[in-house]
């Protein structure tokens, strides 16, 4: 019974104010520029040239945008679906690049559908209010809305799995890319960041050209001094850094700063089936703890594990606070014969 | 001489594992339900004692004797068919040592016949192996018998009613000590109680062999 | 600004087992209310006495084992309390300590503590009292006489046939069913007041402490047999209203048989085992010794669970509900 879990959506703050552009460092190079292309002539060479040449790499899988539709005009997939909403429950910066620019991400979601040969271009943005509230700015594109559940995302490619159409899907900002490259010549050079967390005085999303230290990046929130904690990608399932000079790349979606790591104790499994619940996936963590608790896991119960996509959906609802996600990645390896239990 | 010395102590250590380390009730879950249900009292933990000896010595001697001239098939019914015969003179014995016991035992004298103990060594273990050893594994078993026996009942007489509390009126836990499920619970008790020893021994074993090594 | 290292996740449910066991000590104590209303402070002092050896027990065993007192589940103080509740009010307070006692230190502890524990411990702890001291654990004060009970030292009060110890001996019980609604009949601490565990019920399921699923098989079994083979001569609705609301299967049903450890992991299997259990509760009620069977009934159905549950990973090939 995979349906995800609700979690308070954290988004109001960042939105509220535009997307701030942060300065470049001096040590990043100037961003190149190339010809841009004549739009109602350009064929399906001329869009992937484009996108090769600015170096477009789509935020969702850190996947060249160019691969992307190859790979989609091989499979012949029929829809496109542009992902515009977060699936984290703090992170707002797909959302505030589709309200600050939705036009431009229909127009290169149009280039993208002519690219890979599918028939039709989607948005899908994270509710019925964002879709009015950018309706009007590209009437011709249809919508799509995420659910209310996390993990979002995942849980849009099993339904839409279900229903047997294939699609594929791409990122926003790889989309309004694509469009800033074929109008203007532009190579990807920016991507937009949401500060957030209890440890920032201010939370906003961010334009921030790429290879920008995460430093920087993070003081544009006002973290606070006691921050202990500066976590990178989502508050879910990102991963903490304690070296802010690492860069910035494209798939660099959330930076947080928290006042307290997380303090847990682990109490032993009681049996609630929340994350057989909460699995996007159809696996059922409660067992995989069982086996690899015992000693010598039996392989043939570790069902789905390999299927995992490191959401941490069930660490988080499990009321026993069990690090699940470290034992479903541990059930992995030894599924694949790597490690011993 | 020297093959007699080792026999001697391979069958000590084969006695010692039977009595205690390998006890066949607490560690083996062998034969608990005569403890369970009868074993309440000293006189009828004494009497099961000596039944099982009684029956377990002649009837593991008799299957290493015949037990590789009969198919494997016919092994169970013949080491039934050699402790019933058995069990006649174990009874009177037992009656002449502790009179009036076989008869408050009731039916689980009868069914010692078919211990689990005695019925697993008989079948496995006696037709394989030479008669020493057959010998001091059946002596071996008789004495881990004979002392969870013992233990149980002595618990569970105690229990029963010597001890009150101070602001009650009195404990008389009365049958209950002596129903079956209070023997299970003290078995499994018993039986943490000795493997938790054996794995103090094994410890100590390990790092005495970690000790020698350079 | 000194930075650590960190495991995901960084959020966290509000739904934690501390919740759930603070939603299940909000529930028991709701049942202690009317009692203290009714006959003072001796409700409390048992429930007390019982929590605190439970308490004692468990630290007790933990400093034994090497692994430090802390205390850091309510799931002990759970325990504890809902052993007085399916005891009679006007007991000797030893008889809830021993109870507690020993479903802390034979049923819960030994198995590894809370949350591996195969049997539900205070099913086990007033089983262990009933088959010791059957006389003291089932003969109940009459609430319909005056009654006093101190809060230490021995009570004066009557002694009653509780409607549960009239239907063993085959008669309908004097009390109709419908005032039994209120409570006002002899009968264990917290198993009489029916309309107040109904509440409860509600208040345990829609908290997520328990499954509904659980109960209303366990509930649904136990009807059907008492509809279908009545213990007297009545309608079989009559009957059913009866069977469900003397004796402790009420308190049962809602309180023992949803705890989340002991109860199959799949919702078929806690279906079945809710049915399993109100079966052999009816059972236990027609062909066992004492009146009451519902402690009895649930250990045997804990014995049961992975069974149920192995069984049902069979039927569905093992890969789950919908993968």
């Amino acid at each position: 019974m995979p349906c995800g879990i609700k979690l308070e959506p954290a988004k109001e703050l960042s939105l509220k104010q535009p997307i701030a552009t942060l300065p470049a460092p001096k040590t990043l190079p100037v961003p190149k520029m190339f010809a841009p292309l004549r739009r109602k002539k350009a064929g399906t060479a001329a869009i992937l040239n484009a996108a090769r040449t600015a170096g477009i790499v789509d935020e969702l899988d850190g996947k060249p945008l160019e691969e992307k539709l190859m790979w989609f005009a091989a499979a012949e997939t029929r829809v496109l679906i542009a992902v515009c909403f977060d699936e984290d429950p703090m992170t707002s910066a797909e959302q505030a690049v589709l309200r600050e620019s939705a036009s431009r991400i229909a127009a290169g979601l149009e280039l993208a559908v002519r690219a890979c040969g599918a028939s039709v271009g989607k948005i899908a943005a994270a509710n019925q209010k964002e879709v009015q509230r950018v309706q009007k700015d590209c009437s011709g594109t249809m919508f799509l809305t995420a659910g209310g559940r996390y993990p979002a995302l995942v849980l849009l490619r099993r339904a839409l799995s279900e229903t047997g159409r294939k699609a594929g899907f791409l990122g926003g900002q790889a989309c309004l890319a694509l469009s800033d490259a074929a109008d203007r010549g532009l190579a990807q050079s920016e991507t937009v960041v949401t500060v957030a967390g209890d440890g920032a005085r201010r939370w906003k999303n961010c334009r921030a050209r790429l290879g920008t230290p995460i430093g920087e990046v993070l003081s544009a929130g006002e973290p606070l001094p006691e921050t202990a904690l500066a976590v990178v990608g989502a508050s879910v399932n990102g991963r903490s850094v304690t070296d802010l000079s690492g860069p910035v790349t494209a798939t660099t979606r959330c930076v947080l700063a928290m006042k307290r790591p997380p303090r847990r104790t682990v109490l032993p499994c009681i049996g609630c089936g929340r994350c057989q619940r909460a699995c996007p996936r159809g696996i059922l963590p409660w067992m995989i703890l069982q086996q690899m608790e015992s000693g010598s896991p039996d392989p043939f119960r570790l069902f789905n594990v390999e299927r995992c996509v490191r959401c941490e959906a069930c660490s988080v609802v499990c009321p026993s606070q069990i690090n699940l996600a470290a034992a479903v990645a541990r059930a992995e390896k030894f599924k694949e014969g790597k490690c011993n239990p | 001489m020297k093959k007699n010395r080792l026999l001697l102590r391979g069958a000590v250590q084969i006695f010692l594992n039977g009595m205690l380390f390998r006890n066949p009730v607490l560690v083996g879950a062998l034969g608990m339900y005569p403890i369970a249900a009868a074993a309440w009292n000293l006189k009828n933990a004494a009497a099961l004692s000596v039944l099982f000896l009684a029956l377990s010595l002649p009837s593991s001697l008799v299957l290493c004797l015949l037990g590789m001239l009969v198919p494997r098939w016919f092994r169970p019914a013949l080491v039934l068919l050699v402790s019933a015969a058995f069990y006649v003179p174990a009874g009177r014995l037992a009656d002449l040592l502790i009179p009036g016991s076989v008869s408050a035992l009731g039916m689980v004298a009868g069914l010692m016949i078919c211990n689990s103990i005695l019925f697993s060594r008989a079948e496995e273990y006696a037709p394989e192996h030479v008669a020493v050893a057959v010998a001091a594994d059946s002596l071996g078993c008789s004495a881990g018998f004979a002392l969870v026996a013992f233990l149980a009942a002595l618990v569970r007489s105690v229990w029963l009613g010597k001890i009150s509390l101070p602001f009650a009126a009195g404990f008389p836990a009365g049958r209950a000590a002596d129903l079956p499920f209070a023997g299970f619970l003290l078995l499994g008790f018993l039986a943490a109680f000795l493997q938790w020893g054996n794995r103090l021994r094994a410890r100590h074993h390990a790092e005495r062999i970690r000790r020698r090594m350079p | 600004m000194t930075l650590t290292n960190a495991a995901p996740p960084y959020v966290k449910s509000e739904f934690t087992v501390s919740s759930m066991m603070h939603s299940m000590l909000a529930a028991l104590l709701a049942l202690l209310v009317i009692p203290v209303a009714h006959y003072g402070l001796r409700p409390l002092v048992a429930a007390g006495a019982s929590v605190l050896t439970a308490l004692l027990c468990r630290i007790l065993f933990r400093l034994f084992r090497g692994k430090g007192g802390s205390v850091s589940e309510a799931s002990v103080l759970v325990t504890g309390l809902m052993v007085p509740m399916l005891l009679p009010l006007n007991t000797p307070l030893w008889l809830p300590c021993t109870a507690s006692a020993f479903a802390v230190l034979v049923a819960l502890e030994p198995f590894g503590g809370f949350g591996r524990n195969p049997f539900n411990p205070a099913a086990a702890g007033v089983a262990f009292v009933s088959l010791c001291w059957p006389k003291r654990v089932f003969s109940y004060f009459d609430p319909s006489q005056p009654a006093s009970f101190p809060a230490f030292g021995a009570g004066v009060f009557h002694v009653a046939q509780s409607p549960a110890e009239i239907l063993k001996q085959g008669f309908k019980p004097e009390i109709l069913p419908l005032d039994m609604l209120w409570g006002n009949f002899p009968g264990p601490l917290g198993s009489t007041l029916i309309l107040v565990i109904g509440a409860c019920g509600l208040l345990l399921f829609l908290t997520g402490a328990g499954k509904a699923e659980t109960t209303l098989c366990f509930l649904g079994a136990a009807a059907l047999i008492a509809a279908a083979f009545p213990r007297i001569l009545c309608s079989p609705l009559t009957s059913v209203k009866y069977e469900i609301m003397s004796g402790s299967l009420l308190f049962c049903s809602v309180f023992m048989v949803t705890d989340p450890v002991t109860s199959p992991r799949t919702f078929p299997g806690r279906c079945l085992y809710g049915a399993f259990a109100g079966a052999m509760t009816m059972a236990f009620r027609w062909f066992g010794a004492y009146e009451q069977g519902a402690c009895f009934a649930l250990l045997v159905a804990n014995a049961a669970a992975p069974v149920i549950d192995s069984a049902v990973f069979r039927l569905r090939g093992w890969e789950g509900a919908a993968a």
